[in-house]
């Protein structure tokens, strides 16, 4: 008989209340991440699951009237490190190991290549060869480098859908993250394209820690490793 | 019947405005285009050396269209890097007071006179004359100053209006991909408002080209040649069309006024057309 070892602390959210202007979204949720597995947030809409995705690596800051308080810990380059009093000239740093794919594919502009590059050489200073490499290795990491190795300087909204999401997920994979947010990244896809980002979210779990919003039961079912239910911001 | 009567309405006041434009334009080419030769824009002088500044030009309008470009130059010069920051800082910073009073300045600023603004310059330049320099004269750089105050507020609103028509998800996008702020504004969303910007900055290049209340009261001269520099005064093609028009004593001389009418005419459409050109193109491709 073998014993499972337990996985490892990844984060730890303790009182968390997010407020926008005077309309509480989150009210004093507690929540534990491990590491290299899947926390799936699950609830109805406008129950607070983007807004936690986005409190774990402070994109709340960018609107103006948020409101957050409590505490936020992730563990980052080996250390457990408080999220909510980082300045914000960390924040960069932090998004860069925290990285977050959205609901729906958010391009940047230019061609396939670019939006991969682009980040790559603002955040990272990668220009080159070795840039080249990051980018090829961040494309077959996200199963797309042999539908778009033929045509990287095509313009990315050329992409399908599925393999806009992709590209997505390769951009953010490419700056190396430690933690994975994804915001219902199959909600925009058809089934057959959803089953290809579920496999390789599977696939990323051995490498990542993957927090990730869901509204299909089904999908919840087959990915998570652990269930965290929102109702009316908090969890149940 | 109340809303094919408004259509009616709107459409024959559009028609009316076609035909007043297609007669203005019509008469003056029918009046500009026989006086277009080589004597308007050199007089007597030798084109390639009046073209060269080694021959002075006394009774043509190139001094004129120097003149009007030089100014509108440095115009450009000195407003565009505090419009297109200001634009920049009414885009991107928080609501607060101070930027409510600063929008509100700037829409007044956009709606001064510009004859005040000459006027302001006049008395800028006696204030100087009186109290700490009392060599300095209408010239040049007094008209340039006051025409850039006159189109910071230009460049500053198309700025502010080109930014804040991105979609908001890009920034949030290249924040979240680990940009600070200043880099998200530098690499991401400036080139893609550079359209807005770039038309903003030809509009404001065609307001101080047409404008004549300004530099009527802060250095253009009827006679003064090529310009000599920045602080001495200049010939500029709006006040070249009033000077002829307004003391014409034969009637080549009006002639000529038509003449500089419709380069300054073809000058401010060519920029006008380019902003056009640039702002028809969307600026992001969802």
């Amino acid at each position: 008989m073998t014993l499972k070892r337990p996985p490892k602390l990844a984060g730890k959210v303790s009182n968390l209340t997010i407020s926008f202007g005077s309309q509480p979204v989150i009210s004093d949720v507690n929540v534990e991440l491990y590491k290299n597995q899947i926390h799936v947030l699950t609830g109805p809409s406008g129950s607070g699951k983007t807004t936690f995705l986005r409190a774990l690596n402070r994109l709340n800051d960018c609107f103006e009237d948020c409101r957050t308080q409590g505490k936020i810990e992730l563990s980052i380059n080996g250390t457990m490190q408080s999220i909510h009093t980082l300045n914000p000239q960390q924040l960069p740093e932090l998004r860069r190991k925290v990285g977050m794919v959205f609901q729906h594919p958010q391009l940047l502009p230019g061609s396939i290549k670019e939006n991969l590059l682009l980040p790559l050489k603002v955040v990272c200073g990668l220009k080159g060869d070795a840039a080249q490499q990051k980018l090829f290795s961040a494309f077959n990491q996200a199963a797309l480098w042999d539908e778009v190795n033929d045509r990287l300087k095509t313009p990315a909204h050329s992409l399908s859908g599925g393999q806009q999401q992709r590209l997505c997920l390769a951009r953010t994979l490419a700056l190396e993250p430690e933690i994975l947010l994804l915001d219902e990244p199959t909600a925009s896809l058809d089934t057959k394209t959803a089953a290809q980002i579920e496999a390789l979210i599977i696939q990323l779990a051995t490498r990542y820690t993957i927090v990730m919003v869901s509204h299909s039961a089904q999908q919840t079912e087959r990915l998570a490793d652990h269930i965290i239910r929102f109702e009316h911001g908090r969890i149940v | 019947m109340k809303a094919r009567l408004f259509h009616l309405w709107c459409l024959s006041c559009t028609t009316g405005l076609v035909v007043c434009l297609t007669f203005f334009i019509g008469f003056i080419i029918n009046r500009g285009v026989p006086a277009l030769s080589l004597s308007l824009f050199f007089g007597d002088a030798d084109p390639i050396k009046g073209l060269l500044g080694l021959e002075p030009i006394w009774d043509g309008i190139w001094p004129a269209c120097v003149g009007t470009m030089t100014v509108v130059a440095c115009a450009l010069s000195l407003a565009l890097l505090p419009g297109l920051a200001t634009g920049i800082w009414l885009a991107t910073s928080a609501a607060s007071r101070f930027k409510t009073i600063l929008a509100l300045c700037i829409d007044i600023l956009a709606g001064i006179p510009s004859i005040l603004m000459g006027l302001f310059g006049f008395t800028l330049i006696l204030f100087l004359r009186n109290w700490l320099l009392p060599s300095a004269n209408t010239c040049l750089l007094l008209s340039a100053l006051c025409l850039a105050m006159l189109i910071i507020p230009y460049l500053a609103v198309a700025t502010r209006t080109a930014l804040q028509a991105l979609p908001a998800s890009l920034e949030i996008t290249a924040l979240s991909l680990g940009m600070t702020r200043w880099q998200t504004l530098r690499v991401v969303l400036l080139p893609q408002a550079s359209k807005g910007i770039i038309g903003g900055i030809m509009l404001a290049m065609g307001r101080a080209a047409e404008d004549t209340a300004v530099i009527m009261l802060t250095g253009a001269v009827a006679n003064a040649g090529l310009p000599g520099g920045v602080f001495s005064r200049y010939e500029a093609l709006p006040f070249t069309i009033f000077y002829y028009s307004a003391q014409y004593q034969s009637n080549s001389e009006l002639q000529m006024a038509f003449g500089a009418a419709l380069t300054l005419l073809c000058l401010t459409a060519a920029i006008f057309s380019i902003a056009g050109l640039l702002q028809r193109t969307p600026p992001w491709r969802s």
